[in-house]
């Protein structure tokens, strides 16, 4: 009997697990019965926007970790700013022996400042003239600029000369990357450039009462620009044990920074996100708690629909693309982040909420330069949800804040800039939601 | 032992979820689904006790026969197509519309606990839409789906007053959930692009519980030794659907009705038999004006089959079994009323016997039908295994 029964519970389970659930999904037959309606509306600047802000100076050039040189490209003006380790003061130096001594009394020949560029980034299909300048006039890396020197708690310096001060060059070069391609198209893009300096120049770097206080690289073609990702200065010196041979010392940077010309000041009647340093628009919100009816909702007599009891399904936050000052055009994507402002009263500094966007915004730059006006939005149904969330709870739509900004501060010299209050294109928040019916029984 | 076989069998099948998956369960209280085992099933029964010996919700009677304690249950997969002008589909699922145990009083009594079907709410439909944002046509899908079902537990009790007569009656519940729910989902891309900014999708539910009471009579008398008349009449209070916390609504209830049976068989030889059996109902004025305009009126089952033990096999006899089934359904389906015809064929085999009487058996039957609502049709196949074990 035990067998039996064995054998038909598992001719039966065999029978069940075999069969897979499938549902009939038939189509609509008029079972739908809650008669859902999703509509779209679009609720202009001036009925949710309160006001908006633009503060600058997020981060530092200095952040970047690499210069930029530019000159007139694009409008742009930027030198880049560079100090150098401590100078060696001694040399170890194989002797005819054979054994290695260390030499301090050397004597300095000469040199070459040895550059590293970018090869991705910047005018690479033309040559770019690279002077090298010594600075004499101390400046502050994270803080300086191209009016200011140093701009520190208590102390504040302007460059006697705009643009890194009084100067005194070094040499000058050529960098061109496809140089090597030339001759045979196998080649690697050349990415450094050489230039010497003679003895003079490293006296002065050498003494103490010189006053050099780094390298400044300015370009000399008009309408190009490299990024400068290193830089070491080679000196050449012959020891007092070896006078007939000639020992390079290398020394390397430890600080990079560079100056912008002409940074416009704060924008008024417009947004502007990035930069360097880093803008940030902060755009008070009084989202309201009624829109004005679809013929679908509504039919032709027309309502108000309270957004506290629609099921929302998308918020965006739509801001038109508008073209930058000159010089200032994003020369690469530019990703955008979305974040409540948890304390607006401290702004610039308050703190900021989570990430609000689903994924960064990724805005390409064609979009600030040959395609402005164009739309870009920003995906803000959670927020939106919550706020009116909070409305269905008080009775009241509490007023809020967002800042838009750059997800990297800073990412590029160039900033993004959308269209602010008033005419066309300011910003609107584009809301679609559903309303349906309650479930019910047949 | 046996009862930990009988225990294990139970827990290897209770687990998966009982349901049905046609659209007709849309309509009123949702599809009709008996509570007949897989002898009731090859014979075109209507629930009324036959000859063999089984245990069948709402009929203690067909129970009186078994000798010892025993466990019956039913498992019945089932695949069909459907048909409405140029859309078709398919669907599959498997119930267990009956689970009973039966425990003899002597030779003369017997009780009995069942779980029988009653009603299948299991269904869905869907359609597709697009909408307008931000200038992007996005498409949408709209789904409706309902998945609940009424199911019957009883208590029974039957005794034999003479060699001709016997009477039995049940009392139970009709107990159910149901859950109603419409979602309007997104697509996330639009011409095979991802949406920046994805569309959350929408969605909206209901959920019931159902209650109510219900009874029944049974009558089986021989009239002579080569027949056999059995009667049942099948009383049903009113079915309470109560909104489960967090849906809206107010309780409703449903004034089911009365339904008659009969069933006779002719013994036309100790090795074949005759079986019909005919079933009616009327389920208009239900008490819901909802659901009375889906009302399908008087309702008729009618069945036939014939049974025949051709040899024998294992542990008993070997009855073959063939029938047709035509029913109407309780509810009507887009203004149509809905018709279900089958034709089956079935065995069963002994696999322990006592006194001539099944101990322990599994029943089989197969059955090909389809049921018609104006233009809409569907296609079935439906296999039903019972398995009937007893013993001290």
């Amino acid at each position: 009997m035990k067998r039996y029964l064995l054998a038909t519970v598992i001719f039966c389970s065999a029978l069940v697990w075999g069969c897979k659930e499938n549902n009939t999904t038939a189509p609509d037959l008029g079972f739908i019965e809650v008669n859902p309606r999703t509509a779209a509306v679009t609720i202009p600047y001036d009925d949710f926007v309160s006001g908006f802000q633009v503060y600058g100076g997020y981060g530092s050039a200095a952040d970047f970790g690499r210069g930029v040189v530019a000159l007139d490209f694009a409008g742009a003006n930027v030198r880049a700013l560079m100090k150098i380790e401590d100078l060696p003061t001694s040399a170890d130096v194989v002797g005819s022996d054979g054994v290695s001594r260390t030499d301090s009394d050397l004597s300095f020949v000469g040199g070459r400042v040895v550059l590293s560029f970018d090869t991705i980034d910047g005018t690479l299909n033309v040559p770019v003239g690279i002077e090298v300048f010594g600075v004499v006039e101390e400046w502050h890396g994270p803080t300086a600029t191209w009016d200011v020197a140093v701009d520190t708690a208590g102390d504040r310096r302007d460059w006697t000369q705009l643009g890194g001060g009084a100067l005194n060059s070094l040499g000058a070069g050529t960098y061109a990357a496809f140089s090597d391609q030339q001759f045979d198209p196998e080649l690697p893009l050349l990415d450094t450039l050489s230039i010497s300096v003679d003895s003079a120049a490293v006296a002065g770097f050498l003494n103490p009462g010189g006053g050099s206080t780094g390298f400044l690289l300015a370009a000399t073609f008009s309408g190009t620009s490299v990024n400068v990702v290193d830089l070491k200065l080679v000196l050449n010196t012959v020891p007092s044990t070896q006078p007939d041979t000639v020992v390079e010392l290398s020394v390397g940077t430890d600080d990079v920074t560079f100056i912008i010309e002409g940074v416009p000041p704060a924008p008024v009647g417009w947004l502007r996100v990035g930069g360097t340093p880093s803008w940030r628009s902060v755009i008070s919100l009084t989202i309201p708690s009624t829109v004005d009816g679809t013929v679908d909702l509504c039919g032709a007599v027309g309502c108000q629909v309270d957004l506290r009891e629609v099921d929302l399904n998308l918020a965006e936050l739509v801001l038109t693309t508008r073209q930058p000052q000159s010089g200032f055009q994003p020369q690469d994507t530019t990703v955008l982040d979305l974040r409540r402002v948890l304390n607006p009263e401290l702004l610039p500094k308050s703190p900021l909420g989570s990430v609000l966007l689903p994924a960064a915004t990724i805005v390409p730059p064609a979009l600030f330069s040959t395609d402005v006006g164009a739309e870009v939005s920003f995906t803000v149904t959670r927020f939106v949800r919550e706020v009116l969330e909070v409305a269905a709870e008080t009775g009241s739509v509490p007023d809020a804040s967002l800042v838009l900004l750059s997800l990297l501060e800073p990412s590029d010299i160039g900033f993004a800039s959308f269209a602010g209050s008033g005419g066309v294109g300011a910003p609107e928040l584009r809301l679609l939601f559903t309303v349906a019916n309650e479930v019910g029984l047949p | 032992m046996m009862n930990r076989s009988l225990l294990l069998a139970l827990v290897m099948i209770v687990p998966s979820p009982v349901s049905g998956q046609s659209v007709l369960g849309s309509s009123g209280l949702g599809l009709r689904i008996e509570p007949l085992d897989a002898v009731q099933r090859a014979l075109g029964g209507v629930g009324v006790a036959t000859r063999t010996p089984t245990i069948l919700p709402g009929n203690a009677i067909a129970s009186l026969d078994i000798l010892a304690p025993t466990v019956a249950f039913t498992v019945q997969p089932h695949w069909g197509t459907y048909e409405v002008d140029s859309e078709q589909g398919d669907f599959s699922a498997t119930r267990f519309p009956v689970l009973g145990f039966a425990y003899p009083l002597g030779t003369n009594g017997v009780v009995t606990v069942t779980a029988g079907s009653r009603f299948d709410q299991n269904w869905s439909v869907e359609s597709q839409d697009s909408v307008d944002v931000g200038g992007q046509r996005v498409g949408l899908t709209d789904t409706f789906l309902s998945d609940g079902a009424v199911a019957t537990i009883q208590v029974g009790w039957a005794r034999r007053w003479s060699t001709t007569l016997a009477m039995g009656t049940t009392l139970g519940v009709n107990r159910g959930g149901l859950t109603r729910t419409f979602t309007r989902s997104f697509e996330t891309t639009v011409d095979s692009v991802p949406l920046v900014s994805p569309v959350e999708g929408f969605t909206s539910t209901g959920r019931w519980h159902h209650s109510g009471p219900l009874a029944s009579l049974n009558l089986a008398w021989d009239p002579s030794s080569v027949l056999q008349v059995g009667a049942t009449v099948a009383w049903s209070g009113r079915i309470k659907l109560n909104p489960a916390e967090g849906t809206d609504g107010m309780s409703r209830g449903v004034s089911a009705p009365i339904e008659f049976k009969v069933s006779t068989t002719a013994v036309l030889s100790p090795t074949l038999a005759v079986n019909a059996g005919a079933a009616t109902s009327n389920w208009t004025d239900l008490g819901e004006p909802g659901l009375d305009a889906a009302s399908g009126g008087r309702v008729t089952t009618f069945g036939a089959g014939v049974e025949w033990e051709v040899t024998n096999f294992w542990a008993g006899g070997f009855p073959l079994r063939a029938g047709f089934r035509r029913s109407q359904l309780p509810f009507r389906f887009l203004n149509n009323k809905v018709k279900e015809n089958t034709v089956s064929f079935g065995f069963s085999v002994i696999m322990a016997q006592a006194l001539g009487l099944p101990l322990a058996a599994l029943d089989l039957a197969v059955e090909v039908g389809s049921r018609d609502a104006g233009s809409f049709k569907e296609r079935f196949r439906r296999l039903t295994v019972s398995v009937r074990v007893g013993g001290q």
